[in-house]
């Protein structure tokens, strides 16, 4: 045994080297362009080579007109389009594996199912009924019609998304979202929270659904000679206190255009016991039912500030 | 308030005496695109990195179809020479411009002088920022380095006296800060965090019943997404008036338009 080790490396060394394969980028021996001399061998450089590699040589016949090769018949291992449809159906894929996606639709500025992320204004104008509640001991809450108009800048992410072929499709996308409500009487809040939109479908004015929710909290309103809300105006409207309440809303829309929209915010109350009398802010909240949409094509924007103006115009507040 | 004015001028300024010996290095190609722009070392296309050793995308890699544009797929849109300066900060900008609003609610926390109460702020931000690493490197980095000033409108503040309520109708402050910002991957809307510590000035309300102007510091941490949105918790301490603020903010290209179609509505509307 130990002898058989002993003799392992010399027959190791006393082996033939195997043969090497032919480096395409070695110049072909004299001998063989002597042979023919019309022959054109240039030297090729090492990215030629690669190329040479990939496209087959013009005077080598080609497998299927050579009649050495056995023609292709229908059946395993040769397919043709008609065995392909019948595998296609067998998985449940698309008979076209890979169709021509459209064009995106405005830059992906409006939300599509072709687009991935998406910076959005969104433009709400609602018909509000408001209350407030009023003194704690009779127990009572004042309502009135009113009118209210939010404009969002939201961020969208894919979530959920659908790939046919090489394409993904949005289905669901959220992100975070902030911006202004208004009302009648200059009440201003913000908002601070998160806008959620599914898409079922994938063209151009697939149906959605849009769910946001957000905190809410005042940001202005009426303070009597409050010098404008920078201090140098001459108008009643100023910042105003509150604490954080909350807005939610269901959109049903079309292809990220626009949504029909119905939801409802609540304002907590500011009536702590160590807060003096003069500070404290009732509950409040509003009902709205509207319509929402990108301010990019204009309707939504305008909807939102005519709303907002009627509001100004029409409602009077009582103070 | 003329800071946030002048500041976001000074940026351009900067970044065009920058940019301008980078051009005049490579006389004879001027560089039509932002020669910071290249990734990290990597087969992968531009644009498309995958995994931690950043090779080739797989054969079965899918995409969203993506609006045409011009130049190389990293390069941030609204830029000047595929990011070099960009107007909206993205992942592979050498130098953006910062321009936001953003809108928060927290508290103003007086201690003995009264009640804590929400305070409620507008604010108006404007700066730049620069990559320092990758100006010293010539390559992508993901460490930038930003100058701010801001101006914000608040709720007013209130200060107990004996039984009485003295109250401010508004709280206005400034303030200057550094920021540090780090850049969570290098695609087109990455994440990004952003802490910045400065100073603030504004005014307290003190026991002469009298607004003072005292400086206080300023400290923020910030969730970016991309250039166009971030979650912002800041804080204003000054004396015996600590006010901390949870909000969102937004590009001056996104916020503008809203503040403007406010404003519209409340004047037109007779209120303003």
């Amino acid at each position: 045994m130990i002898g058989s080790w002993m003799t392992l490396p010399l027959v190791l060394v006393a082996a033939p080297p195997p043969p090497l394969d032919p480096d395409p980028r070695a110049s072909p021996p004299a001998a063989a362009v002597e042979a023919d001399p019309k022959a054109e061998v240039p030297p090729l450089p090492l990215r030629d080579a690669r190329r040479a590699e990939q496209a087959p040589p013009p005077d080598v016949m080609r497998a299927a007109d050579n009649p050495r090769v056995p023609k292709a018949k229908p059946g395993p291992p040769f397919y043709d389009a008609a065995d392909e449809a019948v595998f296609r159906a067998r998985f449940d894929l698309t008979k076209d594996p890979a169709p021509p996606p459209r064009t995106v639709r405005m830059r992906c500025l409006v939300a599509d199912p072709l687009c991935g992320i998406t910076v959005e204004v969104q433009a709400l104008s609602a018909y509000a009924l408001r209350a407030q509640q009023g003194s704690v001991a009779t127990a009572n809450a004042r309502t009135w019609h009113s009118a209210r108009a939010q404009y969002d800048v939201w961020v969208q992410f894919p979530a959920v998304v659908r790939t046919i072929g090489r394409t993904r499709f949005n289905v669901l996308s959220m992100g975070p979202k902030g911006g202004i409500v208004a009302s009648d009487g200059g009440d201003l809040w913000a908002n601070v929270g998160l806008a959620m939109r599914a898409f079922f479908g994938k063209g151009a004015f697939a149906p959605h659904l849009e769910v946001t929710g957000a905190l809410a909290f005042r940001i202005g309103g009426f303070t009597e000679g409050g010098a404008g809300f920078f201090g140098a105006g001459r108008t009643d409207l100023g910042p105003v206190r509150s604490p954080v309440g909350f807005a939610m809303d269901i959109g049903v829309g079309l292809g990220g255009f626009g949504s029909l929209v119905i939801g409802g915010q609540y304002d907590s109350p500011l009536a702590r016991e160590e807060v003096p009398e003069s500070l404290r802010t009732p509950a409040a909240g509003m009902f709205y039912v509207g319509f929402r949409g990108n301010i990019l094509w204009g309707a939504p924007a305008a909807a939102a500030v005519t709303t907002h103006v009627l509001a100004g115009r029409l409602v009077v507040p009582e103070r | 308030m003329h800071a946030v004015v002048i500041l976001p001028l000074a940026s351009v300024l900067l970044v065009a005496s920058l940019a301008s010996p980078a051009a005049g290095s490579e006389a004879e190609a001027p560089p039509r695109t932002n020669r910071y722009l290249e990734a990290p070392p990597s087969s992968a296309p531009a644009g498309e990195d995958f995994g931690p050793f950043f090779t080739g995308p797989p054969a079965s890699e899918t995409s969203f179809v993506k609006a045409p544009r011009r130049g190389s797929g990293l390069a941030p849109r609204l830029s000047v020479r595929d990011g070099l300066f960009c107007f909206v900060e993205d992942a592979h900008c050498v130098a953006s411009l910062l321009a936001s609003t953003d809108v928060g609610i927290g508290m103003a926390i007086i201690g003995e002088n009264g009640p804590d109460l929400p305070y409620a702020q507008l604010t108006f931000r404007g700066g730049f920022s620069l990559r320092p690493v990758t100006l010293y490197r010539k390559r992508y980095h993901p460490w930038a380095l930003g100058l701010t000033a801001s101006y914000s409108v608040g709720t007013g503040g209130i200060r107990l006296q004996a039984e009485d309520v003295v109250e401010t109708a508004r709280t206005q402050a400034t303030r200057i800060a550094l920021v540090n910002q780090l850049w969570l991957w290098h695609r087109p809307h990455a994440f990004h965090l952003d802490a910045s510590i400065g100073a603030v000035r504004s005014g307290v309300l003190g026991r002469d019943e009298r607004i003072h102007d005292l400086w206080g510091t300023h400290v923020e941490l910030a969730l970016g997404f991309g250039g166009w949105a971030s979650l912002v918790v800041s804080g204003d301490f000054l004396d015996e008036d600590t006010r901390i603020v949870f909000g969102f903010r937004t590009h001056a290209l996104a916020g503008v338009p809203v503040a403007g179609l406010t404003a519209l509505g409340l004047w037109a509307g007779g209120v303003l």
